[in-house]
């Protein structure tokens, strides 16, 4: 048994209530920053690191912020093995039944990871700013500043009207 | 149409793009096997404290077929025809296992508190402590009878046979892997081994449904497994404390601390030496790191290459001593499983 490793195993059933909806906002994050292959894969394991360390996460003050950057170090590792990074790419797996927007999707793939993860879980999501600054572990002002400099960018791509 | 509702109508599809991934049954890196092999290896633990046999008989407490799984995604969830809720009362019911261990079985019950009270458990004393669930059989049993087609876990001894911990000798150990903080993160540590495949399979089967029915199919809601389960933390937290203030063990953190100091280092405990390193982890990640994770990694080894000879003679102290007053844990069992002790009251 590891050192994680605990008596109180009763608690595990309280830290899956917490790991499973933090799960899905941690998948939404790391898929808006690398795209559905890596993103996924890296909300994996990052998920998997959180059972494998759950008394520490569960003493962490941020622990959404700290499960991003697991998430992030593990595709790091990985793309250092396969010498290239991950694309934020969505087209190869889109549902053909589905309105899907190509052209948003397309130029969300030229925004900055950072400004893309802002707007994905934001604009798209609906997650609060607050929320999104702790799973990217900036500040609001940070968020608000990727936002802004998103939406505008992502209007120049679409060509439509920026406003002043 | 703004931006923001092109953006917001667009949640849908990308939420579907994911979905599809992850059941495009494509091969998962190595890496991502450690998921599997956690959560299967935490939902054995959920249920495992409990789940080490009892004499006491079930009856009441019958999972009921995961009627929802009807209602689940078709593609995600059953191949098996549910059963009548009876079928599953009257057969399929996890019973206690029949080469287990009794609450007063010094033996088997000695090796868990070792791994559970002071993470001391040797291999022997693991595979124990998983044997002591619920069976494949029964839960895959249980679950073919509730509608879902069950995603086997590793055996008891696959499960340690994939432990590094118990192939190489701790001096090794400690040398290759410091103490296992920040190795998981770096790729140094080997990842829990299991098939792809079966990864896959788990994977593309899990949801809500599943996972409660595979609890229940282990045993995690049976009253006398949850009696027994609330009694050992209870007692166990009891345990600890009359441990850890017990004189022998006040002399020997004194001993490892003084062993350690020699060795060039100063940690209030070994625990706490660890989360040195769980600490500088986290910093290591973020954006005011001033040091890499590959440099934490490598003082974790440096401190845990001096540390193995002292926590060596710490952790013999330890057994030596839970072994000389087991009988205490043994009344703290009982007591706690006659009144009833819940954790929860424990605060």
């Amino acid at each position: 048994m590891d050192e994680n490793s605990t008596p109180d195993d009763d608690r595990r059933p309280a830290f899956a209530l917490f790991i499973e909806p933090a799960a899905i906002t941690l998948r939404r994050a790391l898929v808006a920053r690398n795209g559905v292959e890596d993103g996924s894969d890296a909300e994996a394991e990052a998920v998997a690191w959180a059972w494998e360390h759950r008394a520490e996460v569960e003493s962490m003050a941020n622990p959404l912020g700290y499960l991003f950057r697991v998430g992030q170090s593990s595709l790091r590792r990985e793309r250092r093995i396969r010498g290239r990074a991950g694309e934020f790419r969505v087209d190869d797996y889109v549902v053909d039944t589905l309105d899907f927007d190509a052209d948003l999707f397309a130029a969300l793939r030229r925004l900055t990871p950072n400004h893309r993860t802002a707007v994905v879980m934001v604009h798209m999501y609906g997650f609060p700013y607050s929320e999104v600054a702790d799973v990217m572990d900036v500040s609001e002002a940070a968020i608000t500043n990727y936002i802004h400099r998103g939406l505008r960018r992502l209007r120049q791509l679409l060509q439509i009207e920026v406003p002043e | 149409m703004n931006i923001e509702q092109r953006l917001a109508n667009s949640a849908e599809a990308l939420d579907s793009a994911v979905d599809s991934y992850r059941r495009s049954g494509r091969t998962p890196s190595v890496d991502r096997t450690r998921w599997l092999a956690s959560a299967a290896a935490a939902a054995i633990v959920i249920v495992g404290v409990g789940g080490i046999a009892l004499s006491a008989t079930r009856g009441s407490s019958v999972p009921e077929p995961a009627t929802s799984s009807a209602t689940a995604d078709a593609s995600v969830t059953t191949t098996v025809e549910p059963a009548a809720a009876g079928d599953v009362a009257t057969a399929l019911l996890p019973e206690p296992l029949e080469a287990g261990k009794s609450p007063t079985d010094g033996a088997g019950l000695l090796g868990d508190v070792n791994g559970l009270v002071m993470g001391l458990g040797t291999r022997n004393e693991m595979i124990g402590f998983f044997g002591g669930n619920v069976s494949e059989d029964e839960i895959d049993a249980c679950m073919s009878a509730a509608g879902f087609d069950y995603a086997r876990n590793l055996t008891p001894e696959e499960q340690v046979a994939d432990d590094v911990r118990f192939s190489v000798s701790p001096a090794e150990y400690a040398a290759t892997y410091g103490f296992g903080v920040t190795g998981w993160d770096l790729g140094v540590i080997p990842p829990l081994q299991v098939s792809p495949a079966e990864y896959a399979d788990l994977h593309d089967k899990q949801t809500p449904e599943y996972d409660d029915t595979v609890r229940q199919c282990s045993g995690a809601f049976d009253e006398d497994r949850r009696a027994w389960s609330d009694a050992m933390t209870v007692s166990v937290e009891l345990f600890r404390a009359a441990i850890a203030s017990d004189e022998r063990m006040v002399a020997g953190l004194a001993a490892w601390r003084s062993c350690v100091v020699d060795a060039g280092y100063d940690f209030e405990s070994p625990m706490a030496m660890r989360q040195t390193f769980y600490d500088r982890m986290a910093v290591s990640n973020s954006a005011q790191a001033d040091e890499t994770l590959q440099q934490v990694f490598d003082d974790e080894v440096r401190v845990a290459v001096a540390n193995e000879p002292c926590e060596i003679v710490y952790n013999t102290v330890q057994r030596e001593i839970i072994a000389s007053r087991f009988s205490e844990f043994q009344a703290m069992f009982d007591a706690a499983l006659t009144s009833g002790a819940s954790p929860d009251a424990q605060g």
